[in-house]
């Protein structure tokens, strides 16, 4: 897990790792070069004592001799010479093959051999130069003095030949300048080897300065990587945060998570205090929100329904019908003793993360206007079906006496709430209230039985009853009279609605007295439904209306001026008494023309065509059920028109004739529409006064058709035509 | 309107001066009035309703009676504060009993008390207020109820 | 696939084939009717449905009571309970008890086919 999430963090794991390499080697360096400069200084340092022993060595032999001469004791310049002598030799001896000596401060110190060439050609010189005087100096290294009194020491031998020693001894010292070029070989040995070191020390240097820069650089390149990749990705999540922020900012529904103990998520849309209309709502238990604006019984429903959503079982597909919150009525106290009416709709989804349910996404939204709209919507359609009614009851009344009945009828329930405001105590005067009160009630319930306003009659009834229920009581008191201000307020309010209606009957009236002039003026413009037109449809859709039929009709001709002036009369009852037929007879129900293969609506097409000098044809035809001979015959003979002996002998076109005859109807009822018997020999005197003639053709189930002729009129075919 | 809603109006009111008055308060004819205005007598404590039915309900009384009122609970002090706390603890006493019998269905606010006449309160036109005529040791309040 | 068993509880006759009519669903097939919650629970033991249709108000044994004991003999039982909105309350209890869905009286089959749909779904995740 652990190598395949490096991916991301590759670069910076090289780069610690080479930091580290690169801070290890300096400090690796540091050790060496510490340590070399440690070892040079030591080099340089015996070097130099070169310098100072070979000189001493000198001087020593010189204090020796000086000594041995003078008889003074020798113990010490001879001491000395020994000494410096070995001390040279063997430095001398370690920087040319290496090896460990007594260094200055009288410890032992390692030396490395000297390797360079100008180390090596000093070395050779010294070599030379030291030899020839090394080799005089043997013996008197070698020498024992066992006396030490020089003076004693001189008249020995030993002295003597130590004498003569010491005296070969300064000859090769001083021997072309011996003493002096050693001193300066040892000189330029140490400069050589200060040289060396110093080189070494800048080389060590510029190492070391270079893995630091280079550490630096590297760790640099870290601190910039880093940075910039902490910054990218503070940059992707300050925009997305952004992002999250502009949404919930700007959008119009209160969205918020909701987790199991109820409480609103930390993040929500501003758009949700403005709805709950108030500030903080973050970490709020909705249920408690809840609490203060619904009634309580919502409350615990709602409880429960969004318990739902948190066990596993629920899906929430199918318990968004159950949602008591979809439309909840709220009210928010304003804090002055009103509320302000608001609907809210909540919806409710799970929000899985993980494949485990962490919260719900609430929406809410302020739903007021759709809800208002929708019951304005509902109120007026209760409204018009209760208005229809009280329609029925003051259409036949005449709106004079309605305006006076409702005048009257107002000041009388106006004199019932004065009685009762009227203040006064004591079971007398409530008596004397309630008979006064029963007097108003009863001319108002009296007068409007009598104009037939039923439904203000039985209001007023119903009143005199509640005023009748507490006459009856023992003992009455002030509350006693509630019920009786509860029925006058809607008695009020009754009234109050007739008068409203009858307002805008009357506004209504003016309207169509005015479409009424408009459609006469039509008329002179010749626009189609003018006239026979219009009133044809009239008629056709009334009747329809009220056989429960359904007919399409269709007139050609009929207009204002497309018919002779002096037929427009005789055309207009024609057709009127036909349509009229057609509709109770001949056009069957939609049930019954389903049935028979017909489409529900009815046809009926009239005409009225001119025919040049052969004069006018006006034809009628329905698709209806057609002419029931049978039906003609049975009726005919049952009025009497004619004997059963006739009938026999009758065809089919003398049968139709028979509907003409005055008086003959084949409807059993008489009804305003038809059945009086009147219809069709009105249309045989009218063709007959017009000279014209009728045809009728019929199919049984198919169709009944009328065709009338009517002569030319002689200086008004060419107009008409 | 329901006559019981308007009922336990009534009854909270009476049951006030019942426990609280010493003396039985005393309920004449309910009548109408379109303007509740009319009928604000100097103290007014306001309670709104809403829910099931929406609007609100005034318990109203002269300064003279709140005196006396104040008196017979044995406060001797009947400055302004006290006449205002003293109508809204009627109003608070109605409102509780409302919100026992039916807080169920309603949300009854928090009452308010409001001195002289009443400038903020908007009723619809159409609608009527009930006037419930209040009488207590010959004092008159009166319970405004504006229902829609 | 083997065809999920599908149980239908309702006091009505209509309701009850208007629920078997109209499930035309693959994968459902319908192994048992019942009246009423003694009924349901008798056969639900025997015919051991993966899913049941629930009416609320029944005779002998109501709805509620009936789907607590079916989520107690098989607690991966789905219930669709079918009811009128009338009494969302008792519905929302019928959830609590462990019902799975809740579609309104009066259904249309579109609406009955796209209920059945979603749990069966829920029952292939689950």
């Amino acid at each position: 897990m652990s190598t395949l999430n490096l991916g991301k963090y590759r670069t910076i794991v090289i780069s610690i790792a080479l930091f580290i390499v690169f801070d290890a080697g300096v400090l690796i360096l540091n050790f060496y070069i510490a340590n070399q400069f440690a070892r040079d200084a030591v080099q340089v340092n015996l070097a130099g004592r070169q310098r100072t022993e070979s000189q001493l060595v000198i001087k020593a032999l010189l204090q020796t001799d000086n000594a041995l001469g003078s008889g003074n004791f020798i113990d010490h310049p001879l001491h000395e010479l020994k000494e410096s002598y070995r001390t040279f030799d063997e430095t001398l001896g370690a920087f040319a093959k290496g090896g460990t000596i007594l260094g200055a401060n009288g410890e032992m110190v390692d030396i490395p051999a000297i390797t360079n060439a100008y180390g090596r050609r000093v070395l050779t010189q010294t070599y030379e130069t030291w030899l020839p005087l090394r080799e005089a100096l043997q013996p008197i290294i070698g020498f024992e003095a066992q006396i030490d009194r020089s003076a004693e020491l001189i008249m020995t031998d030993d002295g003597a030949e130590l004498e003569g020693d010491l005296f070969h001894a300064i000859m090769v010292a001083t021997d072309d300048n011996r003493d002096s070029r050693l001193l300066d070989l040892a000189n330029s040995l140490t400069v050589h080897m200060e040289d060396e070191a110093s080189r070494r020390a800048m080389r060590l240097r510029v190492i070391q300065v270079t893995g630091i820069c280079f550490a630096l650089i590297n760790f640099f390149i870290i601190l910039f990587h880093f940075i910039r990749n902490l910054s990218n990705s503070d940059a992707e999540v300050e925009k997305a945060r952004r992002e999250t922020d502009e949404i919930l900012e700007t959008v119009n529904e209160g969205l918020f998570l909701l987790d199991e103990e109820f409480r609103i998520g930390t993040q929500h849309s501003a758009a949700l205090n403005r709805i709950f209309r108030r500030e903080s709502l973050a970490g709020v238990n909705l249920i408690e929100l809840l609490r203060g604006i619904v009634p309580d019984t919502t409350v615990t429903v709602a409880r429960d329904y969004i318990s739902l959503f948190f066990g596993r079982r629920v899906n929430q597909n199918l318990v968004d019908d159950l949602n008591p919150l979809n439309e909840v009525e709220v009210h928010f106290d304003t804090g002055s003793s009103s509320y302000l009416v608001r609907h809210l709709g909540f919806d409710f989804r799970r929000v899985i993360v993980n494949n485990k349910l962490s919260h719900l996404l609430v929406t809410v939204n302020d739903i007021t206007e759709t809800v208002a709209l929708e019951r304005e919507l509902q109120e007026s359609r209760v409204k018009s079906s209760e208005q229809l009614d009280m329609l029925m009851d003051i259409l036949h009344i005449e709106p004079e006496m309605l305006t006076d009945f409702l005048c009257s009828a107002e000041r009388a329930l106006g004199k019932v709430n004065s009685i009762l405001r009227r203040s006064a105590k004591g079971e007398d005067v409530y008596r004397a209230k309630l008979d006064q009160i029963f007097r108003e009630v009863h001319s108002v319930k009296g007068e409007s039985s009598a104009l037939g306003l039923s439904s203000v009659e039985a209001q007023a009834h119903e009143l005199e009853d509640l005023i009748a229920d507490v006459r009856g009581r023992n003992y009455i008191g002030g509350e006693d009279f509630l019920p009786l201000t509860i029925k006058l307020d809607e008695l009020l309010s009754h009234v109050h609605g007739v008068r409203e209606l009858v307002g805008r009957l009357i506004e209504f009236r003016t309207a169509f007295d005015k479409a009424q002039l408009e459609v006469v003026e039509d008329d002179r413009r010749n626009v189609p439904r003018t006239g026979i037109t219009a009133v044809l449809h009239n008629l056709a859709d009334r009747m329809a209306s009220e056989q429960g039929k359904r007919v399409n009709l269709n007139c050609v001709g009929l207009n204002g001026k497309d018919i002779p002036e002096l037929y427009r009369g005789p055309v207009k009852d024609i057709t009127v008494q036909f349509v009229r037929n057609g509709i109770v007879h001949g056009i069957e129900t939609p049930e019954e023309r389903l049935s028979s293969q017909k489409g529900q609506v009815g046809r009926i097409s009239i005409s009225f065509t001119p025919l040049g000098n052969k004069g006018f044809e006006l034809s009628y035809r329905d698709d209806g059920r057609g002419l029931d001979l049978d039906a003609i015959k049975s009726a005919a003979l049952q009025r009497g028109f004619v004997s059963a002996d006739q009938i026999g002998t009758m065809d089919e076109r003398a049968v139709m004739g028979l509907i003409f005859q005055r008086g003959f109807s084949t409807s059993e009822s008489v009804s305003t529409d038809a059945g009086r018997g009147v219809g069709m020999d009105l249309v045989r005197n009218l063709v007959n006064e017009l000279d014209g003639k009728v045809r009728v053709s019929t199919a049984r189930g198919e169709f009944t058709q009328f065709k009338i002729t009517l002569p030319a009129l002689y200086g008004d075919v060419d107009k008409a035509a | 309107m329901d006559e019981l809603d308007l009922q336990v109006f009534i009854d909270g009111t009476t049951d006030f001066f019942a426990q609280m008055g010493g003396e039985k308060a005393d309920v004449g004819t309910p009548y109408l009035v379109s303007n509740c205005n009319s009928e604000i007598k100097g103290f007014t404590g306001i309670i709104g309703v809403s829910g099931k039915r929406r609007g609100s309900v005034y318990f109203t009384a002269p300064p003279v009676l709140l005196k006396v009122l104040l008196m017979s609970i044995g406060e001797e002090d009947t400055s302004h504060e006290n006449l205002c706390d003293m109508v809204g603890e009627v109003a608070n006493v109605i409102s509780g009993s409302a919100r026992k019998e039916f807080g169920q269905d309603f949300l009854i606010s928090v009452p308010v008390v409001v001195v002289g006449r009443l400038d903020k309160i908007v009723v619809p036109a159409e609608l009527r207020s009930f006037v419930v005529p209040i009488s207590w040791k010959s004092y008159d309040a009166a319970l405004v109820i504006s229902l829609e | 696939m083997k065809p999920m068993k599908l149980m239908i509880v309702d006091d009505s006759n209509i309701i009850r084939r208007k629920i078997e009519r109209s499930n035309e669903i693959d994968g459902l097939e319908v192994v048992a009717t019942a009246g009423n919650g003694v009924e349901a629970l008798e056969k639900f033991r025997e015919v051991r449905p993966d899913i049941v249709t629930m009416d609320l108000t029944m005779p002998e044994m109501g709805g509620i009571e009936c789907v607590e004991r079916m989520v107690e003999i098989n607690p991966d039982i789905i219930v669709l309970v079918i009811s009128a909105l009338a009494d969302k309350a008792t519905a929302i209890e019928a959830l609590k008890k462990g019902a799975n869905g809740f579609l309104c009286k009066p259904f249309s089959e579109e609406e009955l086919n796209k209920a059945f749909r979603e749990l069966m779904q829920e029952a292939s995740y689950g």
